[in-house]
C-alpha cells in the first residue's frame, strides 16, 4: 500500500520536491516514531495494534494515506522555507552574533594564509638552495689545488638525505630545515673532497650531489603544486566578505569568482543567468542536481538537529540517562556531519554554477540585446555597466545601445 | 610570480591593519578566534553530563541498572508456580523499555520462587527455580488434567483431599507446591504437607485420592 502510494507521489510531484524535501521529512517522522515505539509503551501498543499487526486491510490504506498526505503538507511547509534555512546557514544572523562568530572563521582563513605564504617561501629558499648547490659545484670545479680523494662518506648527510627521501616517499611535504641542513654539509664536505672521489665510500659524493639536486628539484615541484591546492582551496572556500559561518564562506566564493573574472554582479543577473541556462536541458539537469543535493542535506541536517532537540526535551523531562547522554552527544555530531557534507556541496554546487556562467554568460548578454564583447576588458566593462543600469548616481543614467537580432 | 606576490603582500597588509585595528580588545579578538567556539562545545558537553547526572531522576546508569522487574500481584509464598495472574508487569510510562522488562513467557512463566515474595515485591527472573524445593513429608496427588485446578491451585493454597468412598480429611491441607511435566496436556501434581493432622495421615495414604480447594 504505502509502495503504491509513494510511487503516484512520485508521478504527482517533481523529482527535486520529492529528494529535497520529501525524503528527509519522512526519514525524520521515521526516526521519531521508532525512538517514540521504543520508548513509550501507550504508542508501542496502538502501532502494533493498528500498523504492524493490523487485521483489516482498508483500515492500514487509510492510517498510511493519512500519514503520506500529513508528510506531503509538511514537506510542503518545508521547501517552501528552505530558502530561509539556507541564508541562516550561511551566517545571516543578527549584526552581533556574526561579530562574534566571524573570527573563528578569520582563523581559519589566517591558517590557509599562512600555509600559502609558507608554500611560496618553500619555493623561494628551494630556488635560493638550487642556487647555492650549483654555485658550490662551479667552485668546486674551479678550484686548482688537489682535493682529497679518500671521501668514505658521511653519515651526518646521508641521514639526512634518507630523512628527506622517506618524507618524498611519504608524500609529505619535504622539509625545508633537513634540506637545508643536507646542503651546507655537503658544501662543508665537497670543500674538503674531490666530488668525484669514488674510493670506499657507499654512497659516493657525486651520488649524494644527484639526490640532493633531484630532492630539491621534487621540493620545488611540490611547493608550487600545494601553493594551487591552497590556493585553490582559498578561492572555493572564502569570499571577499567574511561571513560567521563556512557554508557562508563558500556561498561568498562564487561572488568573488565572478567579480574577479569578470568585474560582474552575480546576485543581479543570477535570475536572468537561470533561464539561460534553462534553454539547455544538460546545464539545467546538471545544476537543478546540484542544488537538489544541497537542498537534500542542508534540510536534513536540520530535522537531524530537530530531531536530537525533541528528544532531549523528552528523555530530560522523563529519566533515562543514558539514552539522554548518547543523544545529547550523538545528535549534534551527526548534525554538524550533514552540515560539513551540505558546505561541500554548496562547493560543488558553486562549482556548476561558475562553470554555468562561463559558458551561458554570452546567451544571457544576447537574451539581454547586448553587444557581444571582443575581449576581456570589454566584458569587464559591459558586465560592469550592466550592473549599474539602475543607478542614477550624479544624475546620470548608463546607456546601451541595444544589437538587433535579425542582423 | 607577480601575483602571488601581490597576495602576500595584501595578506600582509591585512594582517598589520588587524593587528592595530585589535588595539585594546586584542585580547577579546584572540579569545574569539581560538576560544569561544571550543568553549561553547566544551561548555554544552559538561551541562549534558551535569544534567544527566544530577538533573535526571535515576542518574547516570547503564542499560541493566534501569531493569524493570515484574511485581507480585499478591504474597507469593515459596515454590508458587509462576503464572499470569500472581504478577504485574511494570506500569512505569517511560522507562518500561521493552528491552528492560523481562520476558514473562520464556524467563517467568511456570518457575518457582525460591523465597517467599511479598505482594507488590520485584520478582527477578534470576530467583526463580525450575524445579520446587520441598522440605518434610508430603505426598504427591494427581491432579489430571483439570485445567481449572491447574490455573489457580498454587503454593499456599488450601485443599481438602477426599478417596473413592468420598472420606475427605478433617483439617484443610496447604499445598506446597503444584508440579506439571511438559507433557501435552500438561499432567500436574499436587504436593501436600502431611504432617498437619496425624488422623489424616492414613486417609492420604489411599488411591485414587480428589483435590477440592478451600481456597486459592
Amino acid at each position: 500500500m504505502l509502495s503504491a502510494l509513494l510511487n503516484n507521489i512520485v508521478t504527482w510531484f517533481s523529482k527535486t520536491f520529492l529528494i529535497a524535501s520529501f525524503l528527509p521529512v519522512l526519514a525524520f517522522t521515521f526516526m521519531n516514531g521508532f525512538l517514540a515505539y521504543l520508548f513509550f509503551d501507550a504508542w508501542r501498543e496502538w502501532c502494533d495494534q493498528n500498523l504492524i499487526h493490523s487485521s483489516g486491510a482498508g483500515q492500514l490504506a487509510f492510517l498510511t494515506s493519512v500519514l503520506v498526505i500529513a508528510l506531503v503538507l509538511i514537506s510542503y511547509l518545508v521547501s517552501s522555507i528552505s530558502n530561509f534555512l539556507r541564508q541562516i546557514m550561511e551566517g545571516n544572523w543578527f549584526d552581533w552574533l556574526v561579530h562574534i562568530f566571524a573570527p573563528a572563521q578569520e582563523k581559519r582563513l589566517a591558517n590557509l594564509e599562512q600555509k600559502i605564504i609558507d608554500a611560496v617561501k618553500t619555493q623561494d629558499e628551494l630556488s635560493d638552495d638550487l642556487q647555492r648547490l650549483a654555485s658550490s659545484i662551479l667552485n668546486e670545479k674551479s678550484q686548482k689545488y688537489k682535493k682529497s680523494e679518500l671521501y668514505v662518506g658521511d653519515e651526518q648527510l646521508e641521514r639526512s638525505i634518507d630523512r628527506l627521501q622517506r618524507m618524498r616517499s611519504q608524500n609529505q611535504l619535504l622539509d625545508i630545515k633537513s634540506l637545508d641542513h643536507a646542503l651546507t654539509r655537503f658544501s662543508q664536505l665537497i670543500a674538503i673532497y674531490n666530488i668525484n672521489a669514488s674510493a670506499s665510500a657507499k654512497r659516493p659524493l657525486f651520488r649524494c650531489h644527484t639526490q640532493l639536486h633531484d630532492l630539491m628539484n621534487f621540493g620545488m615541484e611540490q611547493a608550487t603544486l600545494e601553493y594551487v591546492r591552497l590556493t585553490n582551496i582559498l578561492n572555493s572556500s572564502f569570499g571577499t566578505y567574511l561571513a560567521p559561518t563556512r557554508m557562508g564562506n563558500i556561498a561568498n566564493s562564487i561572488q568573488a569568482y565572478t567579480e574577479r573574472r569578470y568585474r560582474c554582479n552575480l546576485n543581479s543577473i543570477v535570475s536572468n543567468l537561470l533561464w539561460c541556462i534553462q534553454q539547455n536541458s544538460q546545464g539545467n539537469t546538471a545544476l537543478q542536481d546540484a542544488k537538489t543535493q544541497l537542498d537534500f542535506l542542508i534540510l536534513s541536517s536540520y530535522l537531524t538537529g530537530l530531531w536530537t532537540l525533541i528528544w532531549l526535551c523528552v528523555l530530560g523531562v522523563f529519566h533515562s540517562s543514558v539514552w539522554f547522554i548518547a543523544i545529547a552527544l550523538g545528535g549534534p555530531v551527526i548534525t554538524y556531519c550533514w552540515y560539513l557534507a551540505a558546505s561541500e556541496q554548496y562547493r560543488a554546487f558553486n562549482d556548476v554554477l561558475s562553470t554555468s556562467l562561463d559558458i551561458y554568460r554570452f546567451d544571457l548578454l544576447k537574451a539581454l540585446r547586448m553587444p557581444i564583447p571582443v575581449d576581456v576588458q570589454e566584458e569587464r566593462l559591459i558586465w560592469g555597466q550592466l550592473d549599474k543600469l539602475a543607478d542614477t548616481e550624479g544624475g546620470e543614467r548608463i546607456n546601451f545601445r541595444y544589437e538587433n537580432p535579425s542582423k | 610570480m607577480k601575483t602571488r606576490a601581490n597576495r602576500i603582500n595584501a595578506i600582509d597588509r591585512r594582517r598589520k591593519i588587524l593587528r592595530i585595528r585589535a588595539g585594546l580588545s586584542f585580547y577579546y579578538m584572540q579569545f574569539l578566534r581560538h576560544v569561544f567556539v571550543r568553549l561553547l562545545i566544551v561548555i554544552y558537553v559538561a551541562m549534558v553530563f551535569i544534567y544527566a547526572a544530577f538533573g535526571t531522576k535515576s542518574g547516570l546508569h547503564w542499560p541493566n541498572a534501569s531493569r524493570q522487574f515484574y511485581r507480585a500481584a499478591r504474597d507469593l509464598p515459596i515454590n508458587t508456580r509462576i503464572s499470569e495472574i500472581d504478577v504485574k508487569r511494570p506500569t512505569i510510562v517511560f522507562t518500561s523499555q521493552f528491552w528492560n522488562v523481562p520476558d514473562f513467557e520464556h524467563e517467568m512463566k511456570g518457575l518457582y520462587t525460591t523465597t517467599n515474595v511479598k505482594a507488590l515485591s520485584e520478582i527477578d527472573p534470576a530467583t526463580l527455580s525450575a524445579e520446587p524445593k520441598i522440605h518434610g513429608t508430603t505426598i504427591a496427588i494427581p491432579l489430571g488434567t483439570n485445567r481449572l485446578l491447574q490455573r489457580f491451585l498454587n503454593a499456599g493454597s488450601k485443599v481438602i483431599v477426599c478417596d473413592s468412598s468420598k472420606t475427605c480429611t478433617l483439617t484443610p491441607n496447604i499445598v506446597e507446591a503444584i508440579y506439571c511435566d511438559s507433557s501435552t496436556p500438561s499432567l500436574c501434581y499436587v504436593a501436600i504437607d502431611t504432617t498437619s493432622d496425624s488422623k489424616d495421615i492414613a486417609a492420604l495414604k489411599k488411591d485414587n485420592l480428589q483435590i477440592i480447594p478451600v481456597n486459592f
